[in-house]
């Protein structure tokens, strides 16, 4: 064999230490470093957070980023269930600090018209007003049964329905005498009992002891166990008439509003007294005290229609709340009233991110303007109105240091429960109270205007799914929002801890020879580590695959997740 | 519960007049934080919301918002030690959190802070260091010899 030897020492070494430091030497001016980060895990883990939303940010379509809320868990978020007409007692603590909300009450509406502007309206309005309130008043309602004469109208057990047909009587004569003098009016939408939905999350509960359990499990320091936490809240809500348009409601000018009190008031500025509530810090676990049930459910945000609906913004939504009958009368009459605020906030809150989450916003990525909306609650008889301006959604943790010094709060104004008239006698209306017509004249008639700045910053080209070119993709995308939002359950049933299993096995080991074959033996939680794409796509059949010959690569269709 | 019966009522008998309750009610202290107008209780398992209300109404005049209760289970644990031997249940209780008007407070009181309390904890600690160490001595004895009565070397 013939081979030719070189002694090394002779051959010049080019990647040698002498050549090449002095390569790195030449281009150190020109290297790049990654940034020096703090590794300890609580920063790490609030880096995740702000990269993880970010990436929800860089998504384009609005389907694609509520998808991409819900990556992390195949079953869904753990989430509180909110119900808007659930209101347990002294529940406005708690909706003031999950949405962040101020609430003033005042006697006046910043929306409120000046007197000379509405006589003439009110005017033509009140006859038939009255001719349909009385008729409401007088109907037999009882399916069959005959209403007993003696019985007054509060003690008639139907009042939902009640309190429905007025606000839909009400709700029409409003749009048919004021659709001609306001053209926005003409355009907008209305919705009957539509669906909303709100889902956030809300940074600073305190542990409970099972959270702590959790955190002992991932051997978190003594020190840090009871820490703050997050909790993911799922709001339900079916306003009973909901009037859209596609132009937003312009927002409140804050200096104006805020700031006035009866003291300070100036001439120019309108005079208004008010109560406030600034925002408290609710941290109790509320599964506790108001009982409130926590369910795993995909996160979802809807205002009552689809993505692709042109009227996308909230003019008007009107709630009834004959829940009040039902509460017990020892909670006390200013309860009562803080009940109705509570529903007022949760629902226009709700509204509002669903309304936002259309224009490319979520709760993991900040708003860039404000949102408002009008909104109200009555039972037929006594009317409050509200108005609520959006201007924080995202509480996060790493919101925190973000919003340092001043957070940013949402604010609500709303007014106490006054009622309609006094009474009906001889089919006559006794004692209107022209304050609440003028209050429910100056909702219809406030004019949503154009904005001069862009409205979905987050949003790609496409928008929404529909516009995706790609139609295997389009569809993929559009079938897997819908089964999100349907809140179907999964296909296979959630993995289970059996109480055999935790007595015999978990909290007291008795079977030391069998095979540890269950999730809990082997360190997994698939409850809260499986992700969303987590699965095969479906399966493609020899007979699609390739000509049909006999390959086994790519035997499941692709599947079009966001990168999240 | 005490040892009388609480009847149940039957449509035509007399109706029962009770001065006194035969259940007891357990204050316990929070474990987790809760509203400062929240009292937590461990009741019977058979006392209903109701009967919780009245109790605190009518015995000791509180004013009561709502209760909300619920059976917990009773803690597993292993008979012998808390070590060895079968598997046993704890008897189980209702856990109930009462709910007074807003604007009241109540604060689980600092209860065993006499002089006398801390003398006879003091006294109870020393006792069972004692017995640890001997317990450990016994051990250190019999390290190589397992298994032998104590009584069988000086």
């Amino acid at each position: 064999m013939l081979t030719v030897r070189i002694p090394k020492r002779n051959v010049p070494n080019v990647f040698g230490r002498s050549l090449s430091s002095a390569y790195v030497c030449r281009q150190e001016s020109r290297a790049q470093y990654p940034p020096i980060v703090d590794i300890k895990p609580e920063p790490t883990l609030l880096r995740q957070e702000l990269s993880d939303h970010e990436k929800i940010r860089n998504l384009s379509t609005v389907e694609e980023k509520s998808i991409g809320i819900n990556m992390p868990r195949y079953y869904g978020w753990q989430s509180l269930v909110v119900k808007d007409k659930v209101i347990p007692y002294d529940f406005l603590p708690f909706a003031q600090t999950v949405t962040k909300t101020k609430i003033y009450e005042v006697d006046t509406l910043p929306n409120r018209l000046s007197n000379d502007d509405c006589q003439q309206f009110i005017d033509r309005i009140k006859p038939q007003l009255e001719d349909s309130l009385v008729f409401e008043y007088n109907r037999n309602r009882s399916r069959g049964k005959a209403i007993k004469s003696d019985k007054n109208i509060d003690e008639s057990g139907s009042t939902n329905e009640f309190a429905k047909s007025i606000a839909e009587q009400v709700n029409r004569i409003f749009l048919a005498n004021l659709s001609a003098d306001y053209p926005h009016l003409f355009e907008a939408q209305i919705d009957y009992e539509p669906r909303v939905e709100g889902f956030w999350n809300v940074h600073g509960f305190a542990a409970t002891k099972e959270d702590e359990e959790i955190r002992k499990k991932k051997n978190v320091p003594k020190e840090n166990l009871k820490n703050p936490i997050d909790r993911w809240i799922h709001y339900f809500g079916r306003p009973t008439i909901q009037v859209r348009h596609h132009l937003p409601l312009p927002s409140v000018p804050l200096d104006k509003w805020t700031l006035t009190t009866a003291q300070s008031a100036t001439s120019d500025i309108p005079k208004t007294a008010f109560k406030e509530f600034s925002i408290p810090n609710y941290d109790y676990d509320p599964s506790i005290y108001h009982k409130l049930p926590y369910e795993r459910r995909h996160g979802i945000s809807i205002p009552g229609f689809w993505p692709n609906d042109q009227q996308k913004f909230g003019l008007l939504s009107i709630h009834t709340n004959e829940y009040l009958e039902d509460r017990p009368p020892n909670f006390g009459e200013s309860e009562h009233q803080e009940a109705v605020h509570a529903q007022a906030i949760l629902a226009s809150f709700a509204w509002l991110i669903g309304q936002a989450s259309y224009q490319g916003f979520t709760i993991c990525n900040e708003l860039t303007y404000p949102l408002v909306n009008q909104s109200i609650i009555t039972n037929g008889k006594t009317w409050s109105f509200y108005m609520y301006q959006l201007n924080t959604m995202r509480f996060f943790k790493s919101q925190d240091d973000i919003n340092r010094p001043i957070a940013p709060s949402n604010i609500c104004w709303g007014t106490k429960q006054t009622e309609l008239f006094h009474n009906i006698t001889d089919d006559r209306i006794v004692g209107w109270n022209d304050d609440v017509l003028k209050d429910l004249l100056s909702c219809y008639v406030n004019i949503p205007k154009s904005r001069d700045h862009e409205m979905c910053p987050y949003l790609g080209k496409e928008q929404l799914v529909a516009n995706i070119d790609d139609i295997k993709k389009r569809v993929w995308l559009h079938d897997r929002y819908k089964v999100l939002t349907s809140h179907r359950p999964r296909h296979r049933l959630l993995p289970e801890v059996y109480d055999w299993e935790r007595i015999y096995k978990i909290e007291h080991e008795t079977r030391h020879f069998e095979a540890r074959r269950r999730f809990f033996e082997l360190e997994q939680d698939p409850l809260n580590e499986r992700r969303l794409d987590d699965h095969y796509g479906p399966y493609i059949q020899r007979k699609d695959r390739d000509k049909g010959r006999r390959i086994r690569k790519k035997r499941f269709d692709d599947m079009y997740y966001p990168n999240v | 519960m005490s040892t009388r019966w609480y009847p149940i009522y039957q449509r035509g008998n007399p109706q029962l007049r009770i001065f006194l309750p035969n259940f007891w009610m357990k204050l316990v202290r929070p474990e987790e934080k809760q509203p400062k107008n929240v009292v937590q209780f461990k009741v019977p398992t058979g006392m209903t919301n109701y009967d919780i209300e009245n109790y605190l109404k009518k015995i000791y005049k509180i004013k009561v918002i709502k209760v909300e209760s619920s059976i917990e289970n009773g803690k597993m644990k292993r008979a012998i030690f808390n070590k060895y031997g079968p598997i046993v249940k704890e008897d189980d209780f209702r856990r109930a959190f009462v709910t007074m008007p807003r604007d009241q407070e109540f604060e689980f009181p600092d209860v065993c802070t006499t002089e006398e309390f801390k003398k006879r904890t003091a006294e109870d600690e020393k006792s069972s260091k004692v017995s640890q160490d001997m317990y450990k001595d016994f051990l250190k004895k019999q390290g190589n010899r397992p298994g032998l009565p104590g009584w069988f070397s000086f």
